[in-house]
Order: C-alpha cells, then sequence, then structure tokens
C-alpha cells in the first residue's frame, strides 16, 4: 500500500495517559510545592499543564503518519519538528507487539521496531490485525541472514515441533518474594514516608510525635519493620503482574516472550541476535538453588523504564533445570559445566583487601575519634571480607572449542555463557602486585542492547590467563 | 600473549605529551602565584601556598616528567592479518587482542597539540569498544588506518 495511514485514535489517549504516569511524581512534588500557598494555584497550573499536554498529543496525532513501501517502514512524525524516519526492513533486529489494559479493550496494539543501532520507532496505537499485517511485512526472510551459513550445527529440518514453557503461579510467587526490587521498593516507601511530614497539617503532625515520642522504641521499631512488610508485599505484587503468565515460546529461529497480567507484553528475539546467555541468582534466591535466565542481546532500543539491559527468558528457575531448558530454546550455548578454571589461593588476598579496604579505613578513623561506636565499622569490615571470599570462591572462567563460560559475583551470584565469536575483544590486565605474584586479570567485551558491557575477572593464575588469550587467538585464526 | 606488541608510538609523542601536561602545569603555576599574592596581601596562613607549592611541584614533576616516558615506553600494538594487539597502561599494564572481523570502523584524530607535532590518534571500533593507539607520524597514521580498514574489510563480519 502506497497511502499513508494514521494511527488509531486511541494512541492519543495512551499517550496522554502515559504522559501523565511519567509526570505523576513531579505533579506530588509540585502540590508539595505549590499547596504552601494555595491549592486553587496548585488547580489551576495542574489543569493549564494537562491541557497543553493534551492538545500537544492530539496534534502530534494528526501529524504522524506511517505506511510501508518497497520493504521499508516510514513514518513521517512531528508538530514542529517534522521526523521522517525510513527504516528498511532488513535493519529490523526485533519486533515488539504490545498490548497495554486500554489497546485490550478496544482491539489494538503497540508496534515497537528496533535497528542495530539502537534506533526504535514506536507505532503508539494501531489495529490488532494491522498490526499482525506489518508485523508480517517487515519480517525477513530466515534464510537470507548470513549469520545462518556460518554456523555449524545448522539442521536442514524446519523445527516443526514448538516448544513452550510457561512460568507456575508458585514459582512467580517464590520470585516475587527473592525479588530484589524490594531493596528499592524500600527506599521509594522510606522517601515518601519522609516526605509525609510537608503533606501533613501542622497541629497533626505535633500531636502525632509527641505520641510517637512517648511510645518506646519497641514499637518504633515495629513500624519500621511494618514498612519493610508493606514494601515486600508491594514488590510481591508487581512481580506476580508485571511477569503473570510468562510464557517463552520458539519459533523457527526466533524466541517469543509474552507476560503480564495487566499489561501484556510481547518481545520477539531472533536467535541470531543473542550476544550471550546468563543465569543470576541473588542473594535471596541463591541458597534454594534459583535464579533468572536472561540473554544479552544485539541491538534494540534503551528504554528508560528498565534498569536492566538483559532481556529476561525466564524469571525463574532451579539450577538443574537449565540444561533442559537450554537445549530447548538455545542449544548452540552448550551445557551447564561445573569444572571451572578458578583463582589460585594467592589470589584471596586480593579479593579480601579490594572490598574491605575501605572499611578498614573507616574503622581505623573510627577507632581514633569515636572508639564507642567503631562496631559498627567493624561489623561493615567483617561482611565486607565475607563478600570478598565469596568473589573468590565463585571466580571462575571455562572454555570448550568455541564456548566461553564466565562466572562472578557482585553480591548475587552471575554465570554468562557466550561464544567465542561474541567476544568483541579479550584483555590481559596486569598491576605490580600482581605481576609480583604471577597473576593477572582478565577483561572481556560483549554486545548489549546499549552499546557495549564489559567483564572483568581478577586476579587469576597467570598461566592459565594464558591459556584463555591462546584460546581466543588460535580461534580468531582458525575461523577465517 | 607473553611478548608484547612490537610496534611502538612515534618518539615525537614524548615531547607533544609533555608540552601539554607543561601548559597544564602553568596554569596551576599561575593559580598558586595568585594564591601567594592573595596570601601576602590578606595574611592568610602561610600553610596553604606551601602546601599548593609542593602539590603542583609534586604534580609537575609527575606528570611532565616520569608520566610521559613511561607511557611511552609502555604503549605498544602490533597489526597482524586476524587481529589487533595493544599494550598500554601506566600501573596496570593491559593488554588487549582485538579480533579484525570485531572492528567496525577505523579513524583517524588529531587535536590541536598532536597536530603542531605532526601526529594523529589512530581510533579502532569494534560493536562494543574503542581502541585508541595514541600518537603516530600523520603518515603513519593514515597508513595503519587504511591497512586495519582493509583487513577489516576482507574479514567477515557476522554479529
Amino acid at each position: 500500500m502506497s497511502n499513508f495511514s494514521r494511527l488509531h485514535p486511541l494512541s492519543i489517549l495512551s499517550s496522554f495517559f502515559s504522559d501523565l504516569k511519567t509526570l505523576f511524581f513531579s505533579f506530588i512534588l509540585l502540590y508539595i510545592w505549590i499547596s504552601k500557598y494555595s491549592i486553587r494555584l496548585f488547580f489551576l497550573v495542574l489543569i493549564a499543564i494537562i491541557a497543553l499536554m493534551l492538545i500537544g498529543r492530539i496534534i502530534g496525532w494528526f501529524r504522524f503518519h506511517y505506511r510501508v513501501l518497497e520493504d521499508e517502514l516510514q513514518i513521517e512524525e512531528g508538530v514542529f519538528i517534522r521526523k521522517k524516519t525510513y527504516i528498511s526492513k532488513y535493519r529490523i533486529q526485533s519486533i515488539n507487539v504490545t498490548e497495554g489494559i486500554l489497546h485490550r479493550i478496544f482491539s489494538l496494539a503497540e508496534l515497537k521496531v528496533e535497528t542495530a543501532s539502537n534506533q526504535t520507532s514506536t507505532l503508539p496505537a494501531i489495529r490488532k490485525a494491522k498490526a499482525a499485517e506489518l508485523q508480517e511485512q517487515l519480517q525477513t526472510d530466515k534464510g537470507s541472514l548470513t549469520e545462518a551459513q556460518d554456523d555449524v550445527e545448522e539442521n536442514g529440518l524446519e523445527n516443526q515441533v514448538v516448544n513452550e514453557q510457561t512460568v507456575t503461579t508458585k514459582r512467580l510467587f517464590f520470585a516475587g518474594m527473592t525479588s530484589s526490587g524490594v531493596t528499592v521498593l524500600l527506599g521509594a516507601v522510606l522517601f515518601l514516608f519522609s516526605q509525609i511530614e510537608e503533606i501533613i497539617p501542622d497541629n497533626v503532625y505535633n500531636d502525632a510525635t509527641t505520641l510517637v515520642l512517648k511510645l518506646s522504641v519497641t514499637i518504633i521499631v515495629l513500624v519500621a519493620f511494618l514498612a519493610l512488610l508493606l514494601s515486600w508485599f508491594v514488590s510481591i505484587a508487581m512481580t506476580m503482574i508485571t511477569n503473570g503468565k510468562f510464557t517463552i515460546r520458539k519459533e523457527q529461529e526466533e524466541l517469543i516472550i509474552t507476560r503480564g497480567l495487566i499489561e501484556k507484553k510481547r518481545l520477539t528475539i531472533p536467535l541470531h541476535r543473542i550476544q550471550a546467555i546468563g543465569f543470576k541468582q541473588n542473594l535471596f534466591r541463591e541458597p534454594f538453588g534459583f535464579g533468572t535466565v536472561y540473554a544479552e542481546v544485539a541491538g534494540g532500543e534503551i528504554d528508560p523504564q528498565q534498569k536492566e539491559t538483559a532481556k529476561i527468558l525466564f524469571p525463574i528457575m532451579k539450577k538443574s533445570e537449565i540444561n533442559a531448558f537450554l537445549e530447548q530454546f538455545v542449544d548452540r550455548y552448550g551445557k551447564w559445566e561445573d569444572t571451572f578454571i578458578q583463582p589460585p589461593k594467592r589470589a584471596l588476598m586480593g579479593y579480601l583487601m579490594r572490598v574491605s579496604w575501605v572499611f578498614f579505613i573507616g574503622l581505623i578513623v573510627s577507632i581514633i575519634f569515636i572508639p564507642t561506636y567503631s562496631w559498627i565499622p567493624g561489623i561493615l569490615v567483617l561482611l565486607s571480607l565475607l563478600l570478598g571470599y565469596a568473589r573468590y570462591k565463585t571466580a571462575g572462567i571455562y572454555m570448550n572449542e568455541g564456548r566461553l563460560a564466565i562466572q562472578f559475583r557482585r553480591y548475587g551470584k552471575t554465570r554468562l555463557m557466550t561464544m567465542h565469536k561474541r567476544v568483541q575483544m579479550l584483555e590481559r590486565k596486569q598491576h605490580p602486585f600482581q605481576r609480583r605474584s604471577n597473576l593477572a586479570s582478565i577483561r572481556l567485551a560483549i554486545l548489549n542492547s546499549i552499546g557495549g558491557v564489559k567483564y572483568h575477572l581478577k586476579s587469576f593464575e597467570e598461566h592459565d590467563v594464558h591459556q584463555v588469550t591462546s584460546w581466543y587467538r588460535a580461534l580468531i585464526k582458525e575461523r577465517n | 600473549m607473553r611478548e608484547a606488541p612490537s610496534q611502538r608510538i612515534a618518539p615525537t609523542a614524548l615531547r607533544a605529551w609533555r608540552i601539554a601536561a607543561g601548559m597544564v602545569n602553568i596554569i596551576l603555576w599561575l593559580l598558586v602565584i595568585t594564591l601567594g599574592i592573595l596570601t601576602y596581601i590578606y595574611e592568610f596562613s602561610t600553610w596553604y601556598v606551601t602546601i599548593a607549592l609542593i602539590l603542583v611541584l609534586v604534580l609537575l614533576i609527575l606528570f611532565v616528567v616520569v608520566i610521559p616516558k613511561i607511557r611511552y615506553r609502555r604503549w605498544r600494538y602490533e597489526i597482524f592479518d586476524k587481529e589487533i594487539y595493544i599494550q598500554h597502561g601506566l600501573i596496570i599494564v593491559t593488554r588487549t587482542i582485538v579480533p579484525m572481523t570485531r572492528v567496525q570502523h577505523v579513524d583517524t584524530t588529531q587535536g590541536p597539540i598532536l597536530k603542531r607535532f605532526n601526529l594523529a590518534g589512530v581510533q579502532i571500533s569494534t560493536a562494543a569498544t574503542i581502541h585508541t593507539i595514541p600518537a603516530l607520524e600523520e603518515a603513519d597514521a593514515i597508513q595503519l588506518r587504511d591497512r586495519i580498514s582493509e583487513l577489516a574489510r576482507v574479514a567477515i563480519d557476522d554479529v
């Protein structure tokens, strides 16, 4: 079709609502600021801002055109500044179709197109049928990818069996309970508590304060505990809602992931764009042997809402189940091995010192100046030593032909499995202390959705590091 | 990676770095002198000026005398058919291997100081990283860039 189409008018509302969502917090701050002077002024300002936003969105909708012409998605948009985007379907890395609550009511969908240069184009609301039509028009034949020719393991048969896996509610609840998002939420809750002071009228605040001060410490501790419990419950609920019915499906050379109870999100990951597969176990999940399976995917948008750049392949899984999962969905990444090259004993000191030196200084300073409270930095020193030791025990590298796996710990344990050809560069680093003890560190870079990410493995046996670099160089020569 | 790469960067780089550091240092000296004048006029404690003086002196020795020399000695590179091998680093010695197949593009860079000395840097970009060979003779830099460009083109690219 060579004529331009407009978005569904509902996109005005959906972008308007998402604007409101983003500005919600600022509105609260605005309220806190202006309501001191006059509540009426606040409402006036609020209405003015909202009206401007709405008008802006209406005009924006009016000026938004798109079409598919000769293997290209063409988009023209913009109120003041006209932006014309032409995306060849061969440059498209992935196509995401999302359905929010509003979309679902009217059978609409949001279509997002991502390219290798981190460029994302969005059609906020189009008819679901239209979205499916566009998806078909913009998909390239799998056979035209040069990647497929390079792959030794490719079998000629088309994969007729549909592989699919959905997360169980019980597991999802566990994921919610052990989610590390709790800490972020707790911070938000505490921040909110601190701001409440501004909102509550003075006399109520004074009465409440005198009341609280009369109560014993135990009550205060109880309140803090309740705050913690509250944020925990909210975090569980959020996990279950955003990841409800998480399903991963393998179709031909793509992984299709759908999740979400209220806002359904759908993500398509072409297998050949995957740079590495990771298994991350945070501190809560590790003792139970559970973790999250994710993939580092090349290309894709920089989503400001997502703090993680990796795409989650499965929210929660037991370590023992990974092999089956990998074989079913991403078989080229090999098996889960446990024979890793690890740092030698004399590297332990380095690991301990790296984490704890800050706290040691704190300890010394507090012993000098505030001796009675030095038990605080003392505990911190002990905890940091524990962390250093845990990091030392976890660190590891494993190589087998074209596959490379690394394991490391920040706080939780992460294992990353990748392939030689995905490693953009490899570095050997050595500082003077390491040189004396015949140790060296390795750093490697792989692509991810925001450009690149580097992984640093510290203080391995110099000889082992040489083994890794030789492996890397040998395979470079071999592959050409 | 037992031996270091064989090529060194341009010998004039040493002078260029020294002069660049020297210029920054002159600004610091001016600040110290200003501080000295103020101390005299307003009778500040002389401690401040002495500490500032010592600090700037140390920085002078470090950045103008010592560091450029170490940097020059440390910086090495070597271009093979299938890979680029680079060594650099003052305290932490880093040796980097970049496969030719990963090289996306190569640029030359030249700031005003490098330009004065007819030097240029070669910037090698992969999809995830950028590596810069700091100061080569301008002609060498261009030649290197062309050579890497050609080798990278020949190599198959398959991200």
